[in-house]
């Protein structure tokens, strides 16, 4: 059944898009489309396509990965987890807001093809844009930050919990598919590909440790938890997991979420002598 | 010979197998199902089979290790000694592989029987024995019927399962196959068994389109097309890596401290990704990521059947349900 909202949204997204075009305010809008596996990201290059433009509540993909790709006036439709990505590129100055039109959707999860919510959305505190130039449906509710759903790695004595991860890392066939598909992961050169380091060779189980590893701790305070990762990995790794641990940690130790405004400084890139006193 | 097998007593006859045999079959682990070497200590050998489709790497992997040392060489007073690493000599059964990866086995043969064979891939293969199971539904995404490589096959397994209620169709297909089935636990089949499989057959609809009228359409693709499609691509290696018929590689030496002893490595490598075209000297023919993707399509759609006659894709459908971007190969196929 679709639900009637979501099609006034798509109706109203297309409208929106549409005058965007004809105003030429935009070179390019990032959007979603139908194809035969299910919906996926698309680019809109004119005012004809603009019917291809879908919305539901299986847009899965964070579209704020392929802003770095484009070099001109884009447009792009957004829900909160895409939104957060834009605002720490921006912050980190990888994409300017000028170029940029934001029609932002307040998102009540997204789900997966079998019709389940993923579990990043569960716990998702980012539901409503915030800086978005145009909103197109009603603000939803925002729910209380929580960390229960970690409770169950946590409580794990830490042999059992060490076996856990081990046992999850030692499925990861090193794709690559998690990093190349975070939003925030942009580096030119980054050093997961030094050979040296990540041995495709071997593919120890080492090495697949210290890649999801570096990885966690290189978002730690920039990961805006919308589970890409999580829903890349062919082997159904539990990225999510692991990246909502860090989250946790950056703010109980900072209070910092990333993601919300364009002015928050990182606490791990700031050194305040005050608050980081203890440290 | 055809003969039949009650589904209860596979566990029992791989248990028998395993025995002498490697026998690896698809295991279920974290919701899906992937191929592993029995353990038969543990007592529920091949249960849940039922719910098995596919698993996501394909069995390739015990033909084609993701890496392994080819052979280690030193040099003594002035003599290079060159030795070869024994690889496992036990003999393998793969039970369970479905009809489109048995395809790819053989699309595999043909590569590697290209001079210069490759040894070791044959030292493997001809020790291994593959038991292939008929699918009864098609798996998502998959486009087999579309290929011709299932979900049904007459020819390239050893033997051949098929689902027919409470027991197993089983026909061996090639000599090898002839011995198993004089095993304890088959019984006669009868007419009415294979008129079940034969109603399956005619079940399911295929529609065969012809290889070199899908190269020629590739020819067609404008530029601007590539381009939109790999705008979206974000280059991991999921297609090539959990692919049945890829086979790139890469090849690496190492020295030990001394430098007069060191083994080579040959290793799974990615078309897609963009160290794997990049020559000395920083040159790349294959720089942009439209030019990658183009060439993963066209080695499977157009180099393969220009070369052999047939196409490099087998239609499982793996690289189409586990792209996390949605890129299609079907689209190439069929539009």
């Amino acid at each position: 059944m679709i639900n009637m909202k979501e099609i006034e949204i798509e109706n109203e997204l297309r409208r929106v898009v549409r005058r965007l075009f004809l105003e030429k305010r935009i070179d390019i809008f990032i959007g979603f489309e139908d194809s035969l596996n299910g919906v996926r990201p698309c680019f809109i290059k004119s005012v004809d396509e603009v019917d291809r433009l879908v919305w539901n509540k299986f847009c899965k993909n964070n579209l704020a990965l392929y802003l770095l790709r484009f070099d001109c006036r884009v447009g792009i439709v957004a829900k909160g987890c895409d939104e957060g990505a834009i605002i720490e590129l921006i912050k980190e100055n990888q994409i300017s807001r000028e170029n940029l039109y934001i029609i932002g959707i307040p998102c009540n999860g997204i789900y997966s093809e079998d019709n389940k919510i993923y579990s990043v959305c569960k716990t998702c505190t980012r539901r409503n844009p915030l800086i978005a130039d145009i909103i197109i449906g009603e603000l939803v509710d925002e729910k209380d930050m929580t960390f229960d759903d970690l409770k169950e790695i946590e409580d794990m004595p830490i042999k059992d919990r060490f076996r856990f991860w081990i046992r999850e890392f030692e499925n990861c066939i090193l794709c690559y598919a998690c990093r190349n598909i975070c939003p925030l992961c942009y580096c030119n050169e980054c050093y997961l590909d030094r050979r040296d380091l990540i041995d495709l060779r071997e593919r120890n189980l080492s090495d697949k440790i210290f890649f999801h590893l570096s990885r966690a701790i290189h978002l730690a305070g920039r990961c805006i938890e919308c589970g890409e990762c999580e829903r890349a990995c062919p082997m159904n790794i539990k990225l999510g997991k692991l990246f909502r641990k860090i989250s946790k940690e950056v703010w109980e130790l900072f209070e910092y979420k990333p993601g919300i405004g364009i002015e928050d400084k990182n606490p791990l890139i700031t050194f305040d002598p005050k608050r980081d006193e203890e440290l | 010979m055809e003969r039949k097998i009650k589904k209860e007593e596979i566990g029992k006859f791989l248990r028998r197998l395993s025995e002498k045999y490697e026998v690896i079959i698809p295991t279920e682990f974290n919701d899906s199902f992937e191929f592993r070497v029995i353990n038969r200590n543990k007592n529920e050998i091949a249960d849940g089979i039922e719910k098995f489709s596919n698993s996501k790497i394909p069995p390739k992997k015990f033909l084609i290790p993701e890496s392994e040392i080819a052979f280690e060489f030193s040099e003594i007073d002035g003599n290079a000694i060159i030795k070869e690493i024994n690889i496992d000599k036990r003999e393998r059964i793969i039970f369970g592989i479905r009809p489109c990866d048995v395809n790819a086995i053989l699309l595999l043969d043909i590569v590697k029987k290209e001079k210069p064979k490759d040894l070791s891939y044959f030292k493997r293969r001809e020790r291994t024995l593959l038991f292939s199971l008929e699918c009864n539904t098609l798996c998502k995404n998959s486009f087999c019927t579309s290929l011709g490589t299932g979900p049904f096959i007459e020819s390239g397994a050893d033997l051949r399962f098929t689902d027919i209620g409470d027991y197993y169709l089983v026909k061996a297909l090639t000599d090898n196959g002839e011995k198993f089935l004089n095993f304890p636990e088959f019984e006669n089949a009868d007419k009415k068994d294979k008129i079940l499989r034969d109603k399956m057959v005619k079940n399911i609809d295929t529609k065969i389109i012809g290889h070199e009228e899908i190269s020629e359409k590739l020819e067609e693709i404008d530029e601007e097309y590539w381009d939109s499609i790999a705008t979206r691509c974000i280059e991991c290696y999921i297609c090539t890596l959990l692919c049945p018929t890829c086979y790139c590689f890469n090849v690496f030496d190492t020295l030990s401290v001394f430098g007069n002893s060191g083994h080579r490595i040959i290793f799974q490598d990615s078309c897609m990704s963009r160290d794997f075209s990049r020559l000395a000297g920083g040159e790349n023919p294959r720089r942009e990521r439209r030019e990658r993707l183009r060439n993963r399509i066209y080695h499977k759609l157009k180099y393969f059947v220009d070369r052999y006659g047939r196409l490099g894709c087998t239609g499982c459908g793996r690289c189409v349900s586990l792209c996390p971007v949605g890129i299609d190969i079907r689209e190439f196929i069929f539009e």
